[in-house]
C-alpha cells in the first residue's frame, strides 16, 4: 500500500501540498529572530488569522509588521489595509522596504461593508496579507468566519484590536499583546500553537532585537514555556 | 449540418430554473388553450401536447402555465447563433426553430465530423435546449433528416437519395389539407413521392414540395442569408415563476451569462458593463448596472460580481423576466482558459477580480493604490492611485507610517516630551499652498512617537503623523 501510494506520488500531475512536520506550517518570518523564536511556524502563521491586541498609537505597532510586508511585497499579491484610522503613509513604507505596487487600501463603511470587505480580501488569494482595524464589530463567530477566510486564501490577517478583549476566546492562531516602555516596544505572545507566555522587548524602529526579559511578568509563561 | 430546435418555446422558459416543477407552455394562436410542450413532470401526471387547458389542469392542479412569447425564443435563436459562430461563419437561422450551419469548411479543424457533431451537441445541451440533429450535403436534406428520429451524418451525395427515401411524409411538416391528399394516395414516406413522376407531383398535388425535394438533392441551388452576430450582446430569459429569490435569480442569471460567454469567445471580445434588466409584472424593471476594471467575457467572474450586487439589493416585487444587455466589446489580450493555472498572469487576472468585487459593494473611490509624489510637502508627497501602479523611489527623512488625514492643532509639546529636530521644510510658493514648518520627531513620557511640526508664520504646532 505504501509502495502504491508511494508511486502514485511521483506521477508530476499529482501536486504534494506541503505539509511541515507536526502539522505546523513554517509562517512568514517577522524579521526579528527573538519573535520568530517563539513563534510555532518561525513567524507570522499563513493562512491564519494573528490578533494584535494594542491600546496605544505610536509605540511602533506597525512597524512590528514591516519587515515581514517587505518580504511580502515579493509575492504577486495584495497586502490589502481595511479601513485603517489614518493614511498609511508611502514614503515611509517605502523606506521601509514594502512595494507600494503591493498595497491596496480599501475604505469601508464600519459595520458589515468592513467585515465583508476583511472577509473578501483573505478568502480571495490574492493577498498576503490582510491588515485591519475591527473592533466592536468582531463576535466570535464572525472571528471564525474570517479564520475560515484566512485559511481559504492562504492569507495572513491582522487584526489590531483593543486590549480589554484578551480574556474573550478567539479562533486566532496567533494573538500578541504589546506594550511600550521608554526601552521600547514589549511583545507578549498571549496564545499561540504549542507554547504561549513568551515575553519579549524588541526595537522595531532600529531591527534591533534584545534578548527576552525575563522580570517583564513573564514568570509564569516562562514556566510554561519550559514544559512543553 | 441543421440544428433543430423543437423544444424552444419550453426550453426558454424551462432552462431559467433549476427546479422541475411541472411546466406547459400554450400554444396562443388558436382561440383554446391548448398545451404545445410540457416538461417531463407534467408528462408524469399525464399532461401531453395538444391536450385543452382544462383537461391539463384537471390532472396537475400544480402545473405551472407560460404562454407562448415568439420575442424570447428569436432571441434564444439569435444568441444560439452567435453562439455556433465558433464552429463556422456560414451559418443562418431558419425558421423560427432551426439553425443551418455549413461545415464542411471546419471539419479538420475539430477532427472530422463525429466529433465537432458530439462537441456542438454537448453544449447545447449543456445550455439547456433540446435539439434534434443531421448532417447532410445539401442544407434541405440535413433539414429534413434533423427531424427525424434517430442520427444521420450522411457525407456523400450518392447516398442522399436513399437516406431521404426512408423519411416518413411527416418530416416534411406539411399542410393538413396536403397530408390528407397524399396519405389518400396511399403515399407513407418521402421514397413514394420520389417515385411519382414529376409534372404529376408538380401540377396536381404541392407545386412548392418539388421545389424543396429538389433543393434536398442537390437539384436546385439552395442560397441561404448568412447570419451576422450583433454588435452587442443581448438576451433575455423568462423565469418559470416569479420570484424575489436571490439565488433563484442568480441562477437564470447564470444562464444568460454564459450564453454571452459563448457568444464572445468567438471573437475573443469582453464586455467591461453589462445592464441587467429584473422586469417584474408591472411598473419599470429594476436595473442594475455592473462595471469591470478590465473587460472580460468570463461567466463566472461577471457571477460574482452580479453576486454581490443581487445581495445588496432589497426587490419590493418578483420578477418574472431578465434581461442582460452587454456594452460596447472589446478584443481581450490572449489569455489560456486554465483555471487552475497559477502563472503570475492568472493571478494577475485574479487579482484584479478582487478589486471589482469589492468596487462593486463598496464603491470606486473605495478602493485605491498609493503612489509617490515628487514634492517636500508631506500631504503631497503621496497620492491615491489606481492599485499596482509602481512609484519611484523619493527618498526623504524620517517619516512616520501614520499620516493624519488634516494636521491637527497642538498645545505646545510638553517639557517632558523628546523632541528631535527640526526638519524645516518649506516649498510650495508656485501653486499658492506654500508651507513653512519647522518638523519634529517627539516621543512621549509614556512612549509614544509622533510627528509634529511648527507653523513658522503662525507659531502654532500641529499634530501631523503617527509613528506605528
Amino acid at each position: 500500500m505504501q509502495k502504491a501510494i508511494e508511486h502514485l506520488l511521483q506521477n508530476p500531475a499529482i501536486r504534494q501540498a506541503n505539509f511541515a512536520p507536526l502539522g505546523i506550517r513554517p509562517g512568514r518570518s517577522t524579521g526579528f529572530a527573538a519573535l520568530d523564536e517563539v513563534l510555532p511556524g518561525a513567524g507570522w502563521p499563513i493562512g491564519s488569522l494573528t490578533e494584535i491586541l494594542v491600546d496605544r498609537q505610536g509605540i511602533g505597532e506597525l512597524s512590528l509588521l514591516m519587515p515581514a510586508l517587505a518580504a511580502a511585497s515579493e509575492e504577486q499579491r495584495w497586502i490589502a489595509w481595511v479601513s485603517p484610522p489614518h493614511i498609511p503613509y508611502g514614503p515611509a513604507l517605502a523606506a521601509k522596504g514594502v512595494d507600494l505596487a503591493r498595497i491596496l487600501l480599501i475604505h469601508a463603511r464600519p459595520g458589515p461593508d468592513t467585515l465583508w470587505a476583511v472577509e473578501q480580501a483573505l478568502a480571495s488569494g490574492t493577498c498576503s496579507s490582510v491588515l485591519s482595524w475591527l473592533d466592536d464589530e468582531l463576535d466570535n463567530r464572525m472571528l471564525r468566519r474570517l479564520q475560515l477566510a484566512a485559511e481559504s486564501g492562504q492569507s495572513t490577517g491582522f487584526l489590531f484590536r483593543p486590549s480589554d478583549h484578551v480574556n474573550l476566546p478567539s479562533p486566532a492562531a496567533l494573538r500578541l499583546g504589546i506594550e511600550t516602555t521608554s526601552h521600547g516596544l514589549v511583545v507578549k505572545v498571549l496564545k499561540c500553537r504549542g507554547r504561549s507566555g513568551a515575553t519579549m522587548m524588541l526595537d522595531v524602529d532600529h531591527d534591533l532585537v534584545e534578548p527576552v526579559f525575563s522580570h517583564l511578568g513573564a514568570g509564569r509563561g516562562q514556566t510554561r514555556q519550559l514544559q512543553h | 449540418m441543421s440544428l433543430y430546435f423543437p423544444t424552444l418555446a419550453l426550453d426558454v422558459v424551462r432552462r431559467g430554473s433549476c427546479s422541475t416543477e411541472p411546466l406547459a407552455i400554450l400554444d396562443n394562436r388558436e382561440q383554446r388553450h391548448r398545451v404545445l410542450l410540457c416538461n417531463r413532470s407534467a408528462e408524469a401526471s399525464g399532461v401531453r401536447a395538444g391536450m385543452s387547458l382544462p383537461a391539463a389542469l384537471a390532472l396537475e392542479p400544480a402545473l405551472i402555465i407560460k404562454s407562448r412569447r415568439h420575442q424570447v425564443e428569436q432571441t434564444a435563436l439569435t444568441s444560439l447563433a452567435t453562439w455556433a459562430h465558433a464552429y463556422t461563419p456560414k451559418l443562418s437561422i431558419a425558421g423560427s426553430d432551426e439553425l443551418l450551419l455549413e461545415v464542411a469548411g471546419s471539419l479538420r479543424l475539430f477532427g472530422g465530423l463525429r466529433p465537432l457533431t458530439q462537441k456542438i451537441i454537448d453544449e447545447i445541451e449543456h445550455m439547456g435546449y433540446g435539439v434534434g440533429y443531421a448532417a447532410a450535403p445539401t442544407p434541405q436534406a440535413a433539414s429534413l433528416l434533423s427531424r427525424a428520429p434517430g442520427e444521420s451524418l450522411v457525407t456523400q451525395r450518392d447516398a442522399l437519395l436513399t437516406t431521404l427515401s426512408g423519411l416518413t411524409l411527416a418530416t416534411l411538416e406539411l399542410d393538413r389539407k396536403t397530408a390528407t391528399t397524399l396519405t389518400a394516395l396511399g403515399l407513407e414516406s418521402l421514397g413514394d413521392l420520389l417515385g411519382l413522376p414529376r409534372p404529376e407531383l408538380k401540377s396536381r398535388i404541392a407545386p412548392g414540395l418539388l421545389n424543396l425535394l429538389d433543393r434536398a438533392l442537390g437539384r436546385r441551388p439552395d442560397p441561404r442569408t448568412l447570419f451576422k452576430p450583433p454588435v452587442r450582446f443581448r438576451a433575455c430569459l423568462e423565469l418559470p415563476a416569479p420570484t424575489a429569490n436571490s439565488q433563484a435569480l442568480l441562477f437564470g442569471a447564470h444562464r444568460l451569462l454564459k450564453d454571452m460567454d459563448a457568444g464572445l469567445r468567438v471573437r475573443n471580445e469582453g464586455v467591461a458593463q453589462l445592464l441587467m434588466l429584473m422586469h417584474h409584472p408591472r411598473g419599470r424593471a429594476t436595473q442594475i448596472r455592473l462595471g469591470l476594471v478590465q473587460p472580460s467575457r468570463n461567466a463566472e467572474h461577471w457571477q460574482r460580481v452580479l453576486r454581490v450586487r443581487l445581495e445588496q439589493l432589497t426587490l419590493d416585487q418578483e420578477v418574472v423576466a431578465l434581461t442582460l444587455r452587454g456594452g460596447a466589446q472589446s478584443p481581450l489580450a490572449e489569455q489560456a482558459d486554465d483555471l487552475f493555472g497559477d502563472t503570475p498572469e492568472q493571478l494577475g487576472t485574479e487579482r484584479v477580480h478582487l478589486l471589482e468585487r469589492l468596487q462593486a459593494r463598496l464603491g470606486d473611490e473605495a478602493v485605491k493604490g498609493i503612489a509617490l509624489v515628487r514634492d517636500h510637502r508631506p500631504e503631497r508627497a503621496w497620492q491615491m492611485a489606481i492599485p499596482g501602479v509602481s512609484s519611484e523611489t523619493v527618498s526623504t527623512g524620517r517619516r512616520p507610517l501614520w499620516l493624519l488625514r488634516e494636521p491637527r492643532g497642538l498645545q505646545h509639546p510638553k517639557s517632558q516630551w523628546r523632541l528631535q529636530g527640526p526638519e524645516r521644510i518649506e516649498t510650495g510658493w508656485w501653486d499658492g499652498v506654500d508651507v513653512s514648518r519647522d518638523y519634529f520627531c517627539a516621543q512621549t513620557e509614556t512612549g509614544e512617537r509622533f510627528w509634529i511640526f511648527r507653523d513658522r508664520r503662525s507659531r502654532t504646532w500641529f499634530l501631523h503623523g503617527v509613528f506605528a
